[in-house]
Formats: structure tokens, sequence, C-alpha cells
């Protein structure tokens, strides 16, 4: 029997011909359509998967098996891909002008069937593959703008990715088929079996190589210099699944590959929790003093991505020791988890957001924004609900799996563990200071440049409250996802994490929370309050500007860019420290670009083109040069050869013709007769 | 089963009740100290009373400015809620020392919305320091949750309260938790967002009248709720397990006698201070910051 994903990915390649269709709004409203259904049949797989108990099957000849850990990640592409599509329908008219709706269409769809692919096939040849369609359609996406600083930020994350994902694959497809004696071997189970017995040195290279695809694929520092740029380079609907899938596509192969695979490792599991507080202290700090609405939520998403890392290191360092300590190692991979979806659905709908401001605004910039609270109410409640649940405010899903996080670091035992649990409850302040500016910046106040702004078309407004409600479901009713996370953690470690829940409460040992009295609590208390204490309200006035007359009523207010300026001067010194990694990742993609350059000169040199005079040294030459493709290069010689001879022939005279042709004919006759 | 409901009761009661009369001990405790009479104890009272009579200014549209102060309030008073007062928790909505601090960080979190909903710079001003100290509070607590954690073995109120053993870094935690808790309510010379003569009130400048009356009547209960936090901290573990009515009474009058007795030594510190600046706030917060991770390497040593 087919497996309903099957029907999805039929569904995504539907949308992909939908850029047959000439006309723009016709192809981007049909093909995210077609999205939008391809995302709900990945939803209904999920549910069945869940109550199938896992399935197998193939997708158009794929070998797959969706087991609790591919659902828990399926779930992740169904939901963001959802609202992601619903919203597209009406955002990608913002970007009519720039055409190219095919690319679009067939781009966007690929992205997500080879995402859902990626986290469900059950073979490492095809993982390559639907990774590999996953950074190429993805890479299209970004570069789909063609401004001129997107491009670099393409080329940039193309290269990246090319060099620490694609060579590390397929050293690893080889390293796979020397384990099990055949390339076309590679099922999972083949090669978990062989890992089994491999020497150590096999094993550390597996891991190895893994951890580095999957630190480059999640933006861990030090190799996340490519994300904050990336990501906002694309539209903001391809910009929400990059945040939202694309990003724990690599969480699901770490925990697929370098744990499930290979077994649990302590010493890696350190590892991953290290890179993990050093990803979301880094990642949050930059946010903090962005004001690019779209950089600055692409700087979380590597934050946020430090916070999963953190709670499956905990996890990959507590559960080989027994005992208590793998019951906390074990909730510290369900919250890993847990904050992997939760992480999702709010960066989704942030996205989504900064996308609808930039529809009715036209901009993206923090500090030109301003006083639309009043004009875009739904979008507003939207990115305020977000915003309180990346900030892990309660009863937002934010909150409780961050609160999961430092329960399973305090309780870890070991020091290294419990400062990560510090560090996460010190960023989840600077979270919480970054979305206060992320939210205010862009709709608090008032201001009459954006007087005539008005709310997104319906569609939007679905899309992003698809996410954002959500968020606050999900924080109110936690007890949904328990058992759901937990055949997740099942498959990956053989542990569930004994995390107590109902409908009321959730809970691990003797400490928990009880989200629905929490919000019924608040709710009551704020009715009390209004009710006792009806606001009565007076005449309506300007604020006070202490009866300045010379202050422009614009520029009477704090600007994005100085609210923390006096936080950010005392903690210079983190700044100068970390701008380390960036430099380290402009000189990583320099160096690639160099070697590459070389290669190409050489081959230059051998097929004699016009790129000598120019230096050709770096990316930006190379932007200066008119392109030429190898066809062109290697019919090069022929084509002049043409030229001379058209302009000769051309050239010639009736008279100097027929005297020509008697000449060779006469040649010609000569030589035959004389042979 | 009675003697618990009345105690919670009692707790309900004290909490709404209090916290203004707590500030007007501060208000006497300062005159006296500057050689004032001091306004009577209830006057807090009489000015929040007054405050609530007068209608509210709108300087905009915005309907989170309308919103903000009642959810601060209900914020404020969940917290409070949330404390055992005589053993006896009024609503347990999560009984350990993280949601407890969330909880709390929502009244500023509200205060902020307020005041930047309207397009005054002021406002703004106050409410980013707000933040600024929040953000430098927020790892010193963190660091405390460590300490406490791994000494008790739970993050739960109940079982720390129970369980802690007293070593060298315990009584460090306990003095950068009330450091910590000092500035998170807001006292001089911490009072850095709401400063009057400079940023004319920060969050609240552009806030009049009732809704006014009802942010500082959230900001009183908020400063109670991490008062009685302290106390209870304090006062649990020595105590030790709560059984029996007398106990329990006797415990809450202890909170009490401790409540009143830390408020005149607050307002004397207030009195005594100079308002700092908010970055030499968060240059000493950074330094103690790194002086709790100490601590927490301390407590993880066992000393």
């Amino acid at each position: 029997m087919a497996l309903i994903l099957e029907y999805a990915i039929i569904a995504f390649i539907i949308g992909g011909l939908m850029g047959f269709l000439r006309e723009y709004r016709a192809t981007t409203k049909a093909s995210s359509f077609l999205a939008f259904i391809g995302s709900i049949l990945v939803l209904i797989q999920v549910y069945d998967a869940y109550s199938k108990g896992g399935v197998s099957g193939s997708v158009l000849g794929l070998p797959v098996h969706i087991d609790g850990l591919s659902n828990v990640f399926l779930f992740i592409v169904g939901i963001v891909a959802l609202g992601s599509a619903l919203f597209s329908m009406s955002y990608m008219d913002h970007h009519e002008k720039r055409g190219k709706a095919w690319v679009y269409a067939v781009a966007y769809n690929t992205f997500i069937a080879s995402m859902a692919l990626v986290v469900t096939v059950n073979n490492l040849e095809w993982f390559v593959f639907s990774w590999e369609l996953m950074t190429l359609s993805s890479f299209v996406l970004i570069f789909w703008k063609e401004e001129k600083k997107d491009l670099d930020a393409s080329f940039k994350y193309y290269v990246t990715m090319h060099f620490f994902d694609t060579i590390p694959l397929f050293l690893l497809l080889a390293l796979g088929s020397v384990l099990t004696g055949s390339i076309h071997n590679l099922s999972y189970s083949a090669i978990q079996q062989h890992l089994a017995t491999a020497s150590t040195a096999y094993k550390d290279a597996f891991y190895g190589l893994f951890l580095v695809v999957f630190m480059t694929k999640a933006g861990i520092v030090p190799l996340h210099y490519w994300l904050p740029d990336a990501h906002p380079a694309a539209p903001s609907n391809v910009s929400a699944l990059l945040s939202g899938i694309m990003i724990k596509t690599a969480v699901y192969g770490l925990l697929r590959f370098d744990w499930s695979m290979a077994g649990p490792n302590v010493t890696l599991g350190y590892i991953v929790a290290g890179l993990g507080i050093a990803t979301l202290t880094v990642g949050t700090l930059y946010a903090l003093r962005e004001t690019n609405s779209k950089r600055l939520l692409a700087y979380h998403s590597v934050g946020q991505m430090g916070y999963i890392w953190l709670g499956i290191g905990i996890g990959m360092a507590l559960i080989p020791k027994g005992g208590t300590l793998a019951a906390i190692g074990a909730l510290g991979l369900f919250a890993g988890l847990f904050h992997a979806i939760n992480h999702a659905m709010f960066k989704g709908a942030l996205f989504l957001e900064a996308g609808s401001v930039e529809y009715a605004t036209g901009t993206v910039d923090l500090e030109r924004l301003g006083g639309l609270g009043t004009k875009m109410k739904v979008t507003a409640v939207a990115t305020l609900f977000a915003s309180l649940a990346i900030s892990g405010i309660p009863p937002f899903n934010g909150f409780i799996s961050k609160w999961l996080i430092y329960v399973a670091g305090f309780r870890s035992g070991s020091y290294f563990l419990a400062f990560g649990a510090v560090m996460a409850a010190f960023i989840s302040a600077a979270t919480l200071a970054s979305f206060i500016k992320f939210y205010t910046a862009q709709f608090g106040g008032e201001r009459e440049d954006y007087r005539d702004v008005r709310e997104v078309p319906a569609a939007m407004q679905i899309g992003e409250w698809i996410l954002a409600g959500m968020t606050l479901f999900v924080g109110v009713f936690p007890f949904i996802f328990v058992s759901f996370l937990n055949r997740g953690t099942l498959a990956v470690s053989g542990l569930k994490a004994a995390v107590s829940s109902n409908v009321y409460k959730i809970g691990f040992q003797s400490i928990s929370f009880l989200p629905l009295l929490f919000i019924i609590l608040i709710g009551v208390l704020v009715f009390i309050g209004y009710a006792s204490l009806k606001p009565r309200f007076d005449r309506e006035v300007r604020p006070w500007d202490c009866g300045s007359t010379e202050i422009d009523a614009e520029g009477y207010r704090v600007s994005a860019g100085s609210y923390y300026l006096k936080y950010e001067e005392k903690i210079g010194h983190f700044y100068a420290f970390t701008d380390w990694a960036y430099s380290f990742g402009e000189a990583i993609v320099h160096y690639i670009v160099k070697v590459y350059v070389w290669i190409a000169r050489y081959f230059v040199k051998i097929v004699d083109t016009p790129y000598e005079e120019s230096e050709v040294e770096s990316v930006d030459a190379l932007h200066r040069c008119e392109v030429q493709y190898i066809d062109e290069e290697t019919l090069r010689p022929l084509v002049r050869l043409l030229r001379i001879v058209r302009d000769v022939i051309g050239g010639i005279k009736l008279g100097t013709f027929v005297a020509l042709t008697v000449v060779v004919v006469g040649a010609i006759v000569c030589l035959l007769v004389f042979l | 089963m009675y003697e618990s409901l009345a105690l919670k009761i009692a707790g309900i009661i004290v909490m709404v009740l209090l916290p203004p009369y707590l500030d007007g001990i501060a208000r006497r405790v300062k005159a006296r100290i500057q050689y004032r009479r001091g306004p009577p104890l209830a006057q807090t009272w009489y000015d929040l009373r007054k405050l609530f009579a007068i209608p509210t200014v709108l300087p905009t549209k915005s309907w989170m400015f309308k919103a903000a102060p009642y959810l601060a309030l209900a914020s404020a008073l969940a917290a409070a809620l949330l404390l055992p007062y005589g053993g006896h928790v009024p609503v347990n909505f999560g009984y350990n020392i993280i949601v407890f601090f969330y909880v709390v960080a929502m009244v500023s979190v509200f205060v902020m919305l307020g005041g930047f909903s309207v397009q005054n710079a002021f406002s703004h001003l106050g409410s980013a320091r707000e933040m600024t100290l929040l953000l430098t509070v927020e790892p010193i607590l963190a660091v405390v949750y460590g300490v406490f954690a791994y000494n008790s073995g739970s993050l739960n109120l109940y079982h720390i309260m129970t369980h802690l053993h007293l070593s060298a870094s315990l009584l460090f935690a306990y003095i950068i938790l009330g450091y910590a808790l000092y500035v998170e309510s807001g006292f001089v010379p911490f009072d850095v967002a709401e400063a009057e003569q400079e940023v004319i009130g920060g969050p609240l400048a552009e806030y009049s009248g009732r809704l006014l009356g009802v942010f500082y009547y959230a900001i009183y209960i908020k400063r109670f709720a991490l008062l009685w936090f302290f106390v209870s901290m304090v006062t649990y573990p020595i105590v030790g397990p709560v059984h029996g009515l007398a106990k329990s009474v006797g415990l809450f009058a202890l909170q009490l006698l401790l409540t009143f007795a830390l408020y005149p030594i607050i307002a004397a510190l207030e009195a005594t201070n100079a308002r700092l600046r908010i970055d030499h706030i968060v240059r000493t917060n950074v330094k103690i910051f790194f002086i709790g991770l100490g601590i927490l390497a301390m407590a993880f040593m066992g000393w």
C-alpha cells in the first residue's frame, strides 16, 4: 500500500509543474496552494504513522521508514510548510516585479518535498540525495531575489554547504560502502549493523564527519557565519522554511546518525552540549544589537538552535551513565526535541510576520518602522504571541521546553551542564530583551509616516496565526505532545523521558507546571482587576514632550539600535572576542574560493580566454567578469575560425570569387589526375 | 483542611492589603532619617485611592496601553499566590523556583510593553532601562537556581526549603539572591527605570489616573512577592517541615515579622543612597554574575 507521504510528494511535484502556467500570480498562487495540500497530507501522514507506531514503505521508489524520530521532524515539516504555503499565496504578490514565478514554483515545492524526504528516507544514498536537493533548492530560493547583497549571501551559503556538507557526506558514502562492502547496501540498518563491529577509527570518523555536516547546516558556532546572511536574503515565506525546518533537519541527522546509529557517546555529548552553550550565547547576544528584523530573527535561529543542542547534549552525555542521571538525560533529549518543535512554530510565525510588515510597509529596518500596532492589529497580536513564546514567557510553548532544559541542566550533577543551564536562563532574558525590541520597534508608538498602512490579506493572516496560535495551544496543552515526543526519544535512545503529564500539568519528578491553571488564573485576575478598577478615560492628548515645540513627533522615541546600547557597550569585550568567528567564516569562504579560482584560472590558461588581463582573485572580481560558459570556452577557437572565414568570404568580389573557384577546382582536378 | 483554607485566605488578604502599607513604612522610615515627621502608614493607600478615582488621559490609541496595567497586576498577584503562607500555597500552578521568577519577570514585561506603546522618548528610555536591569539580574538568579538545585537536589520550592543543608556556597548564594531581589525590585539605587527626576517616570511617564494607580499597585505587589520569597527562603529551612496548625500560624507570623523587619532596612538603604547610572549597574551585575559562577563551582565542589 502506498504511503500518504507519496501523495504529498506528488502534490509537491504538481506544485512545481505549476511553473508552466505563464502568468505570475496564477503560478505563485497555484504552486503555493499545492504546497498547502502537500503539507496537509504530510500532517495526515504524521498522524497515521503515530497511530500505527511507525510505518515503512516506498515513496516513488525511495525506501522510507517513519519511526518516532522521523515523525517528530516530519511534523515540523508539515506544520511550518502549512503556515508558510498559505501565507505565500498572497505574500508572493509583493515580489511580482521580479517575475521568475516558475523558478519559485519549482524550487519552493522541491524544497519542502526534499525536506520531507530527508527526515524519512531509510538509506544513506537517498539521504545524501535528498540533502543535496534540499541545499540546492534552498540556494535557488535564497538567490531568487537576485539583489547584489543577496547574491553574496547565497554564494557564501552555497560554498559553505559545498565544502562542509557535500564533501563530508560523500566521504561518508565512501565510508559506508567500505563498512557494508557495497555502495548499493547503504540502508540505515545495514550501516548500523556493520558499525557495531567496526573499529574505533571508523567510528570516530563517522561521528566526526557527521558532526561537521550537521554543525554547518544547523548554524552552530563557529560555522554559523552563513546563516544570518542567507536567511534574510530569501523571501520571508522561504525564510520561515529555512529557520523553521531546514536547520532542524540537522538536528534530525545528529540524532539519527551520531546517536541512534552509532550509539551514544559521552564525549560527543559534552561536545554537543558545549557547542550548544557557545551557540546560544553568541547567536542571541549578536541578535540583541541587530536592527534588521529578519537578520535579528536569523541570529535568534542560531541562538535557539543552541538550546536544542544543549538539550540533546545533556541527553547524550547522561543517558549512558544510567540510573537517575539517565532519566535526567532522557529529559534533556525530550526537552531538546520539544524545543525543536516549538522553535519551528514560533520562528516560522515570526518570519511570516516580518514578511507581513515588509509586505505592508516595504521595509524590514527596525530603525525606520514603528506605530504599526494600531494599523495591523492581527499581525501585531500574532507577533506578540510568537515573541513571548520565543522569550519563554509562560504559558507559551517556549517556556515549557526551555524550563525542561533548565531542569535537566541544573539536575545533571555536572558543573559544565549546570553552567549550560545558567547560560540558557541568562540568554532567555537576552532573548526577551531582543524581542521586546522586535515587537515594540515595529508595533509600539504612533507614527504619521505609516498612516496609510493597511493590514495584510486574509491568507497571510491565517498563515501567521496557524503558527502563532500553535505557540499558545502547545503551551497550554503540552501533554498532547508528550507521548509523541517520547516516541522520538525512545527511537533515539531506547529510553522514554519520565515526564509526568495530564490535561492540567506537565512535570518531571517533584517539579511541575500547570499551564492551564496558570492561564485561567491570569485570566481571572485580569478580569477581577478590570472589573473592580474599570478604566475611565479622559480626553486624548499628544504624548508629553516636556513642553518643547522643537521636537518632531516622529523622532520622539528611542530608535531600535539604541535600546540596549549601554549594555552592549559594557559587554563589548564579548563582541570583540566572538567577532573572530566571523573572520573565521569569511576566511574559510575566501580560501575555498581562492582554490576554486586557481583551478579555474588553470583551465582558463589552457583554453585561452580573455580573463588574462583582469586579476581574478576574489568573488567580487568574478562578478566584474563577463560570464562565459564552459561550452563557449571549448567551441571558442572554432567560432573564431568561422568568423574569420565569414569576414574573408564577405569581403570578396564576384570576379575574385570566380577566379578563386577556378583555381581551387583546377587544383582539385590536378590532384585527382595526379593521384 | 479548614486551617489550610484559612491560611490561604490570610495569605491572599496579606498580599492584597499589605504591600501599600509596606511602602508606607518605607516612607515613614525615610522621613525619620531625614528628620521629618513623615506621612501616616496608610498614605500610599490614600494615594492609590486618589489615583483610582481620577480618569486616565489617553496619549495613544494602542490597546496595549490600556491592557498592560491589568496584565501586570495579574502577573504580580499570580507570583504572590505561588508563595507559601504558613506552609500553604494559595494557588499551586507549579511550585518551583523557575516558574516563580518567570512570573515575576512578566510584571516587568508588561510594564515595558505599556511603556513602549506610547510615542514618547522618556517612556521608551525607561522601558529599555527596565529591560537592561532584568537582563543583568536574570543570570545572577540563574546561578542561585543552580546552587539551590545542587544543594537540595531539586528545583521544587518545597523540596528546596526542606532539603537545603548549610554550606559556604549556600550562604553566598543567599547573599547574591538578596542582592538580585533588591535590584529586581527597583529600589534606590537601582531605580533607573522609573527615575522620576531623570526620565520623568520612565515607562509610567504617560500613565495617569486609574491606570497609573493599577501599575503602582502591581509594582508594590511585585516588591512584596520578591521580599516574601526571600523571607520564606530564610525561615522555612530553619523551621523545617510544617505540621499542625500552631506551627503553621507561628511560621506565618514569623514571615510577617521578618517582612516588617526587613522593610525598614530597605528603606534605610534607599534613603542613604543615590541612584546609580545604568552602565554602573550593568558593570556591577556582570561582575557579580562572574562571582556567582565561582559560587556555583564551590557548590559543585561540596563547599
